[in-house]
């Protein structure tokens, strides 16, 4: 084998390598975006998933607040009902965090509610998930900026053409959320 | 209750006369300091009149009087530092059950090594120990600190050849600080299976070689501290933005320090943190209320981290 022989193989294989390495790096950080957003959708669950409990600990007394603990039970269906699309979902959400919010100002007012040690549990229950949501979207936001610097950046910018990614959005808080909950206003 | 309310409490509870008492073994074991420099000056000027009459080089002269003076300081600081001892073991207790009930104050001890090695932060020391132990429940969280001493052993070898061309290797051991300061634990309030580890400087460009590297949103914490965890979300949902200020906040107060969380527990290492923070100064009288106010106040800034940290709120599913 010629030197040149030698030269062009070595060439190629270096190319190769650096190939591999790219478009791997653009799939792991595509991979980390889908493995954040299903940690994000499996905290949204658990949520969805404690408002059964959070009404029946509240209903029997908080008779005069039916229909706002009708409208978590509405907005729990719907998203137990599937076939959401991501920003229906975050939306469906946010209405969530508020008229959670508005549950547990609400509840200040009934001082049978605030001495339940189910209602207490369920309250810091759901706080930690709404923590924990609010870290699930900052991690899928950490993870979409390094997906979406790899769609933008060259090399990877050129890999990522290649495989037709995209950019993709970040989750950001609504307006409403952004704003202090203001009982009266939600509910009057 | 501000420090001086809480000596002033204190100094009615018992403090006072405590400090008093203290104060008169204090002013004896002056005097013995004074007799023992006394005598070590005689001793010298002794055996300089011994070394006179053999006609000693002045070799023996320097010696005589360096072994002297080496002699009379160990003495001195070895009981200056057992009147310190005895300063602390007696006053904090008195002070703490005025400032801080329930509070537990132990001088000779420090936080366990277990601990130490638990924490994550720094490599396994060979040789450990400490003082100052603190330990109670401030508000609702569970603390304990006291400061650490944490060293480990490296041996240099050198090799000389004489003029004959024989060769000696000769082995030197070492000693060297990982860590000397302020290591506080406390009760986090939120609950945690992970491992995160707060570390002091920026992340440089290989900093996600050396562990699972979590990039955060504030950019002045990023400037600050790099962050590593064993999950991504979990970092997250402990190191939430008000958090990330407070430590910034808390690094101002200390003067620099790690973190780690572990176990649904927090861990602190300050080394910043002056070592002697809890000593009393032996050269001044200790019915001087500064000396105890001092102290308090070290102590205050230390539980407080508890409020920096706002430890106390406790909404989520950990009570």
């Amino acid at each position: 084998m010629t030197t040149s022989t030698i030269i062009l193989v070595g060439a190629a294989i270096l190319a190769l390598i650096i190939v591999t390495i790219l478009f791997n790096t653009m799939v792991g950080r595509k991979n980390r975006v889908q493995f954040a957003f299903a940690g994000m959708d499996a905290m949204l669950k658990k949520r969805f998933d404690l408002i059964p409990n959070l009404v029946a600990a509240v209903e029997r007394y908080m008779k005069h607040e039916r229909e706002v603990l009708l409208q978590l039970t509405t907005i729990r269906s719907r998203a137990t009902a599937g076939g959401m699309e991501k920003d229906d979902l975050v939306q469906l959400d946010n209405r969530l965090t508020s008229t959670l919010r508005s549950v547990f100002a609400l509840a200040e007012n009934y001082p049978q509610v605030r001495a339940s040690n189910n209602f207490l549990q369920l309250q810091g229950a759901l706080n930690d998930t709404e923590e924990q949501i609010a870290a699930s979207r900052r991690a899928y936001n950490a993870a979409v900026t390094d997906y979406n610097n790899g769609c933008g950046m060259f090399p990877l910018n050129v890999v990522a053409t290649l495989m037709g990614y995209r950019p993709m959005a970040w989750f950001e808080i609504s307006d409403v959320e952004r704003r202090n909950v203001n009982v009266r206003e939600l509910w009057s | 209750m501000t420090v001086h309310e809480c000596v002033a409490e204190a100094m009615d509870n018992g403090l006072g006369s405590a400090l008093e008492s203290l104060e008169e073994k204090r002013l004896q074991m002056k005097r013995g300091n004074g007799r023992i420099m006394f005598g070590g000056a005689g001793l010298t000027l002794l055996l300089m009149g011994w070394l006179v009459s053999i006609q000693s080089s002045a070799f023996g002269y320097v010696f005589v009087a360096a072994v002297a003076v080496i002699i009379c300081a160990l003495w001195i600081r070895s009981r200056n530092s057992s009147m310190a001892c005895q300063f602390k073991d007696e006053a904090i207790p008195l002070l703490l059950d005025a400032a801080l009930p329930g509070f537990r104050y132990r001088g000779a001890n420090c936080v366990g090594e277990d601990e130490f090695d638990a924490c994550g932060l720094f490599r396994s020391p060979d040789r450990y120990n400490g003082k100052d132990y603190f330990e109670g429940v401030h508000g609702r969280t569970a603390l304990h600190f006291s400061l650490v001493h944490a060293e480990e052993r490296y041996e240099t070898t050198t090799t000389e050849t004489d003029s004959d061309g024989h060769t000696t290797t000769r082995t030197e051991e070492h000693w060297r600080d990982i860590f000397k300061g302020l290591f506080f634990s406390a009760d986090f309030n939120k609950e945690f299976h992970g491992r995160t580890l707060v570390r002091a400087g920026k992340a440089g460009l290989f900093s996600g070689l050396f562990g699972n590297l979590v990039k955060l949103e504030d950019p002045r914490f990023s400037s600050r501290f790099r962050v590593y965890s064993s999950d991504q979300v979990e970092a997250r949902y402990i190191l939430t933005p008000r958090l990330m200020e407070r430590l910034l906040e808390l690094e101002s107060s200390l003067g620099g320090f790690e973190a780690s969380f572990i176990g649904s527990w927090v861990y602190i290492a300050a080394g910043g943190f002056p070592y002697n923070a809890f000593e009393p100064d032996v050269g001044r009288p200790f019915t001087d209320p500064a000396q105890v106010t001092k102290t308090l106040g070290w102590i205050f800034h230390v539980v407080g981290i508890v409020e920096e940290l706002d430890l106390n709120t406790r909404i989520w599913s950990k009570r």
